[in-house]
């Protein structure tokens, strides 16, 4: 699905990627780990052709990608609802939103622990946990074949964050490829024959979960 | 003279300024959260310029200044895609070096263009043809905005995650900001340099006061311009002083009082 050969990618005077070579296949299931200033970012960016990449190349084969970027900029003053919001992210937008549409929203909202009255409230009214939430279903709602998210879990309370690693299994055990990026890894809910890629720069370790467990023992934290 | 007499020359006049504020009511949600406030006022002032070079060059400024505009606004669109520019500092410079070509041209031709009309506007020898013009343009921004509301959405709300959906990002911003210029040389001509990049501003900030979503910021802004326009034609008329200006201090002083509530409302809470 997606191929990177040899890829850098310089900033000014440094090397944010160096020598970066991997391949995400399809329906793999991938996280990305490493410390601040890593590169994660970057290489996200590199795939959805944000950054220019300096050497190498990323061979892409996918249609469309539900993305949820590590900045959730809303601008407060944007007076538009959640429900607005959220069909920002559907592939076919109609200038009145359909019965359908609204009900699969719905359905979304229910799963992810928000009231559905919440889609007529304005998005600048929701809580951090709650836009984050909002933002996820906005990412998936079309049923993308491939789903990046960066840094998702963040702002969501623990109680909510099984969910989301419940939510994300399913939808990759139904063929979604899903490509997470992490600041630390969630021991409790990674499952074992997840991907690692573990960057710095360059990549450090790309297996599954499980030998990563074996080579870094407890140093789970990526950054330690 | 006659109230009945007066209503009769402004008739056209008055239908030029409602129809000028509704398409500006279109445009305004997606000029000013696109943080675009600046390119409009920008924009206001090339198309001085340009209506003074017409003024000098050609019998009908107009023709001149439309295609001037339409390539200053991609120009400006295009080094602030690519971040050629820091936008406001550039805006700022490319705005009252305009104006000031523009003063200096009009100074040495005495023609039917006079200063005080392009900045002011007035409301008076109005003909159908200039009602057509606007007419057209207000249709032209209805159907461009009704087909492309749900992309303007998302270009305006996020321009990456717009262009991570597949949306021609760049060709949407491009035809948004000629719609702008032709908006904006179209208006000058009408009402002034001084009203129009407020009829840009106006309407959403005094809209998103009430609006519940989106939509309503359309809704209210066309109400309220449509309430401000009215009245400040009837008070310019009675107090015998420029339109425009009576408008954009009427805007002025709404958008005051809003602020005042808003304020209220926070604090009795």
């Amino acid at each position: 699905m997606i191929e990177f050969k040899n890829v850098d990618v310089k900033f000014e005077n440094y090397f944010a990627l160096k020598d970066v070579t991997f391949k995400v296949n399809k329906n793999d299931f991938l996280n990305i780990v490493g410390p601040n200033g890593a590169g994660k970012t970057t290489l996200i960016q590199a795939i959805i052709d944000k950054v220019k990449v300096s050497n190498g190349e990323i061979i892409k084969n996918f249609d469309q990608i539900g993305y949820m970027q590590q900045k959730l900029i809303i601008n407060a003053s944007f007076p538009m609802t959640v429900k607005e919001f959220i069909y920002t992210g559907f592939i076919k937008q109609k200038l009145i939103i359909s019965k359908e549409d609204i009900e699969l929203m719905k359905l979304w909202m229910n799963r992810m622990d928000l009231d559905i009255n919440m889609l007529d409230i304005r998005v600048n009214k929701l809580s951090g946990g709650e836009l984050q939430r909002v933002y996820f279903i906005r990412s998936l709602i079309k049923n993308p074949e491939l789903i990046i998210l960066d840094e998702p879990t963040s702002a969501l309370d623990p109680e909510f964050r099984k969910k989301f690693y419940e939510i994300l299994y399913e939808l990759n055990h139904k063929g979604t490829t899903i490509i997470h990026v992490t600041h630390d890894i969630d021991n409790n809910y990674l499952k074992d024959n997840s991907k690692i890629l573990l960057l710095d720069q360059s990549i450090k370790f790309l297996g599954d979960f499980k030998t990563y467990k074996k080579e870094y023992g407890h140093g789970l934290h990526a950054h330690s | 003279m006659d109230f009945m007499l007066i209503l009769n020359m402004l008739k056209y006049g008055i239908i030029i300024l409602l129809l000028l504020g509704l398409t500006a009511s279109l445009l305004s949600p997606f000029v000013v959260l696109g943080e675009e406030s600046m390119i409009a006022d920008g924009l206001s002032h090339v198309s001085f310029m340009a209506l003074a070079v017409g003024v000098i060059f050609f019998n009908e400024p107009f023709y001149v200044a439309i295609p001037i505009v339409i390539l200053a606004s991609i120009l400006i669109k295009y080094l602030v895609i690519s971040k050629k520019i820091k936008s406001d500092a550039a805006l700022g410079i490319i705005s009252s070096v305009s104006f000031a070509i523009g003063l200096i041209l009009i100074s040495f031709v005495k023609t039917t263009l006079n200063l005080e009309t392009l900045i002011s506007g007035s409301l008076w020898l109005r003909n159908l043809s200039d009602v057509i013009i606007v007419g057209i343009l207000f249709i032209l921004t209805t159907i461009f905005i009704l087909t492309q509301y749900r992309k303007l959405i998302s270009l305006t709300l996020d321009y990456e995650y717009a262009k991570v959906s597949k949306i021609k990002v760049n060709l949407l911003s491009y035809v948004f900001s000629s719609l702008v210029a032709l908006f904006v040389v179209v208006g000058i001509k009408s009402v002034g340099v001084l009203l129009i990049s407020s009829f840009l501003i106006f309407p959403l900030v005094t809209a998103r006061v009430f609006a519940k979503n989106f939509k309503e910021t359309f809704v209210y802004g066309m109400i309220f311009t449509s309430i401000i326009i009215l009245f400040g034609i009837l008070i310019a008329h009675m107090l015998n002083i420029a339109t425009s200006s009576t408008i954009v201090v009427l805007y002025g002083a709404f958008y005051l009082i809003l602020l005042g509530i808003e304020w209220l409302k926070v604090r009795v809470k």
